[in-house]
């Protein structure tokens, strides 16, 4: 077996060097070898990965060599089989690293989808620091593209002009500035010039290659050299993206550079999925996860100010970063810091502004055919000028031309306490009036400061059937009385309303409840009652309710910065600054250095590849709900959870 | 927006105009030239005993008439493989997500997305760079993500594989790397508009009722169209006008006069819609001379030559 292995990484490793022998002259497979030392640090790519099979012999070919295999005498392809070798090692090449473009400050919450970090974009001085060693005497100086390499001052300074000039470039359509071939055009890697707008349009790929025969005809030895130390030493692969290889690196950026922002906001908050294992950088690409994959498609889609706003994607090292917009605060904290320690009223005024706000943003999203499905304080961020941003799309998507039930796709949604009573009567198709309910829940915390209707969730059984929620409906039924088929037509058609029967009449206590919070606005009485109607078909609409006499008439207008005539400050986000290695890249080095003391991951691919079904957020986010409720001290920093509930209340 | 065309990423990031998207196959072109100068090298004869006629028979492109019996090479200035001037693989790749899509039952909306990706893919990485079989797959898979009908990407690949056994590799992660870099060449912009719906706008907008023979005929036709570049070039109103057109030219004539009244009093842009006309005219008769096996063929050597 291991003697298979061995011949077969040589001889995968021969054919690549033919392969690429055959294509490219001597000095460019020189090169060749010199890029193999930068992938074997940074991508685990062809040497690397023969390498972890050495070690790891039980994962015959997982990690292609990428290389022209011959033909096997069963003609069923192996693990071997050319797959993107070539495209990846262009891409790869090319990418400008999350970590070169953002310094990471330290991570704001934590929780079962990964992890968000807080970042400042880098300054120049930075990318100074972390090229100069790795440019020794600019090898391919008269390059346009290295310039601007050598140059970062010089390459912020468009990116900065960028972003200033976007509001304009946007209202004007793409089109004409396409037209005009400048570097705006934000999606074409290939057409960008790197050397600024217009000044050199020649081709990048091509730019690309020239640029690595120079640098290995003049770099040669000492230099490759030099990048290999950087590499072990610096330990971070920053380093090397700015190298004068990295010709094209300017492009990606453009490609991901949202050119919407009015100012720079200084702050950014980088999402990163889960990975497999913690603290590892990932062995096997575990796919992008439905929820991963909404949020990817539906934030790049969604331009409105109330949402977060998705500013750039980064693929790399097998990990998903997304990069926010940074919100200084939201709305669990601000309740949290008017109910302890001892409660204090939000200030009605304030009240009102958010609300507004947050039904703006919903209605923008219904009228944009997308649910949210996880409308919940925790997920509504308010920036520090006062901007409520409706964040966390995860469990959003789309409901017009649906393929499949949405019940088919996510048999739970919305984190129990603000989850509609249709749901909970097990409703298989429902509309955007569980939203609408999820921000009258809101509503109703933000006058009352802690949930209106504080459930226990009931778990799943074994069997994975969606249990009924009985507690959490009891909860309900106590604050707004019972329903009948009189204001619910179709009560009596929902899968759970045997259930539902069981419970005994209660009368509508709203009013009462809302008194007892200390509420007098009648309006405000008014749009909480038709928020949490029980009947999703006459529940009051997202658009509608922006029209309320609650909104029209208070003492205050309803103002663009909810913060306005506050004179308190709200605390700003802890940050923990324990991990701030995002990239894993300490544990990295040391597999690089000490592949022996690598634990062996399992290839438990099987079980994160394309799970259906219940979603595991919500279950999990569920589940540590239930736990805040019944008392039991979960554990984690988990600030955009449930569970962080029960410590501060 | 997801809402509405006019507002989403489809037009403002990935719609470009002709001229446009000629300068940047142009410059794929250029570079693809540069990276591979030596062309394919097909292989001898004796190894290809089986596809000797076929390969005679590719009259197609006039100057592929090689002798029989030399080892010959396909020189990298034809358009063989290049999936701008090819249509030949151009039909071969539509004819991939199709068929990986019919038989696990996928949606044509999902597919359509795929189609949408690959071309996209296609405009900025060459075929020989990535293994096509591969591409559908993850295209397929993506698009199915997207659309929320997922699929579980073990049946998927091994379905692709039962398809394809000579070029899908078993290891379903091989798909998931794929994802990564088809999602980041994609710039993350994934939802795709289409024009199916728009032919029930048109319908009821022109007033002239389509029997469910007619619909079937115009969703075909409007299938065959992202073949075309119409979807990277034009709003799916128009490719769905246009189908509408060549529906009723073939089977519905005496509708002709009424729908082209409409057309003329909509603002729906007739020069567009004349061009995707004259793209699916030149796109059937590219598809008479359509040659599977040359293509087929040429994927081989391309993917599974020894070296």
């Amino acid at each position: 077996m291991k003697d298979q292995q061995e011949r077969l990484n040589s001889n995968g490793s021969n054919m690549y060097r033919d392969f690429e022998q055959k294509m490219q002259n001597d000095l460019h497979s020189q090169n060749h070898g010199q890029q193999n030392v930068v992938s074997r640090s940074l991508w685990q790519n062809n040497q690397s990965s023969n390498h972890i099979q050495n070690q790891r012999q039980q994962l015959v070919g997982k990690q292609g060599t990428g290389s022209v295999h011959g033909k096997t005498p069963m003609l069923m392809a192996n693990n071997d089989v050319f797959t993107i070798g070539p495209y990846r090692a262009r891409k790869d090449r090319q990418r400008v690293s999350v970590l070169k473009k953002y310094e990471i400050i330290g991570y704001i919450a934590a929780g079962t989808y990964g992890k968000v970090y807080k970042a400042k974009k880098q300054g120049p001085d930075q990318s100074t620091s972390s090229n100069e060693p790795n440019n020794p005497g600019g090898p391919s100086g008269g390059n346009t593209s290295s310039n601007v390499l050598n140059n970062p001052r010089q390459g912020n300074e468009v990116d900065l002009r960028l972003l200033q000039n976007g509001t304009d470039i946007k209202s004007n359509k793409l089109m004409n500035e396409r037209g005009s071939g400048s570097r705006l055009d934000p999606k074409n890697p290939l057409a960008v010039a790197p050397g600024g707008p217009g000044s050199n349009i020649k081709d990048p790929i091509n730019l690309t290659i020239e640029n690595t025969y120079t640098t290995t005809a003049q770099g040669s030895q000492p230099n490759a050299n030099g990048v290999a130390q950087n590499v072990t030493t610096n330990n971070t692969n920053t380093s090397l993206m700015t190298s004068g290889r990295t010709t094209g690196s300017t492009n990606p950026v453009n490609t991901y550079t949202s050119i919407k922002q009015k100012s720079l906001p200084a702050y950014y908050a980088i999402k990163k999925f889960k990975t497999e294992k913690e603290g590892v950088e990932q062995l096997h690409y575990t796919g992008i996860s439905q929820s991963a994959c909404r949020e990817i498609a539906l934030c790049r889609e969604l331009n409105n100010e109330h949402l977060t706003r998705l500013t750039e994607i980064f693929l790399e090292r097998k990990s998903i970063y997304l990069v926010y917009e940074y919100a200084e605060h939201d709305l669990l904290q601000i309740i949290h810091y008017h109910s302890h320690p001892e409660k204090r009223m939000i200030p009605a005024r304030m009240v009102r502004s958010i609300m507004w706000q947050i039904l703006d943003g919903v209605s923008y999203l219904h009228q944009n055919w997308i649910l949210h499905r996880d409308l919940k304080p925790a997920n509504i961020m308010v920036s520090v000028d006062g901007c409520v941003k409706i964040g966390d799309l995860g469990l959003a998507r789309k409901f017009s031309n649906m393929l499949q039930t949405l019940y088919t796709g996510d048999k739970v949604v919305v984190t129990i306490w603000y989850r509609a009573p249709e749901l909970l009567l097990g409703a298989r198709h429902y509309t955007p009036a569980i939203d609408v309910w999820a921000v009258g829940c809101i509503f109703a915390e933000l006058v009352g400061l802690q949930p209106i209707f504080k459930g226990e969730e009931t778990k799943m059984d074994s069997k994975k059937s969606v249990p009924f929620q009985a507690n959490q409906m009891q909860r309900i039924l106590e604050v707004l009385g019972t329903p009948s088929s009189k204001n619910w037509s179709n009560l009596h058609k929902y899968p759970e309303y045997e259930q539902f029967l069981k419970f005994p009449k209660f009368r509508n206590n709203l009013p009462a409840w809302y008194h007892s919070t200390g509420g007098r606005d009648k309006n405000a009485l008014d749009l909480l009652h038709k928020l949490l109607e029980y009947d999703p078909i006459k529940r009051i609409d997202a658009i509608d309710s922006l029209d309320h006499d609650y909104f029209n008439n208070g003492e205050y207008p309803v103002c663009e910065n909810v913060f306005e005539g506050l004179n308190y400050k709200y605390p700003a986000r802890r940050i923990h600054t324990n991990d701030n290695d995002i990239m894993n890249l300490g544990v990295h080095r040391s597999k690089n250095l000490n592949p022996q003391q690598q634990a062996v991951v399992n290839n438990s691919a099987a079980n994160t590849l394309g799970g259906l079904g219940v979603n595991r957020r919500i279950l999990a986010a569920a589940a540590a709900a239930a736990a805040a409720v019944t008392g039991s001290n979960p554990q984690g920093n988990s600030r955009n959870q449930e569970p962080s509930r029960k410590k501060r209340r | 927006m997801s809402g509405s065309y006019w507002t989403s990423t489809q037009r403002l990031e990935w719609q470009c105009s002709r001229s446009e998207l000629q300068r940047r196959r142009q410059r794929l072109w250029r570079w693809e030239v540069g990276r591979w100068p030596q062309g394919l090298q097909l292989q001898s004869a004796a190894d290809s005993a089986d596809t000797a006629d076929t390969i005679g028979d590719t009259s197609n492109d006039a100057n592929v008439s090689v002798p029989a019996s030399a080892p010959r090479t396909l020189p990298i200035h034809h358009r063989d493989l290049h999936y701008d001037k090819d249509y030949n693989l151009r039909i071969y790749c539509f004819l991939l997500v199709m068929k990986l899509g019919r038989r696990l039952n996928i949606r044509q909306t999902a597919l359509a997305t795929a189609h949408v990706y690959l071309s996209r893919f296609m405009l900025n990485a060459s075929v020989r760079e990535a293994n096509l079989y591969l591409l559908v797959t993850t295209c397929v898979y993506l698009a199915c993500k997207v659309e929320e009908c997922p699929q579980y990407i073990r049946a998927l690949v091994s379905e692709a594989r039962s398809i394809w056994p000579e070029f899908v590799p078993p290891d379903p992660t091989k798909v998931t790397e794929f994802e990564f870099y088809l999602v980041e060449e994609l710039g993350g912009w994934l939802e795709v508009h289409h024009g199916y719906d728009q032919i029930d706008a048109l319908e009821r907008a022109s007033g002239i009722a389509l029997s469910p023979d007619d619909v079937q005929q115009c969703w075909a036709l409007l299938n065959d169209s992202y073949i075309t570049d119409a979807p990277l070039v034009y709003p799916p109103h128009i490719a769905a006008a246009a189908c509408m057109f060549v529906t009723l030219q073939v089977r519905r004539p005496q509708a002709q006069a009424r729908y082209a009244q409409f057309l003329a009093s909509s603002q729906i842009d007739l020069e567009e819609v004349q061009q995707v006309v004259q793209d699916m005219v030149t796109l059937y008769d590219h598809w008479d001379r359509y040659h599977e096996q040359w293509i087929k063929y040429l994927l081989r050597v391309l993917y599974l030559q020894k070296v």
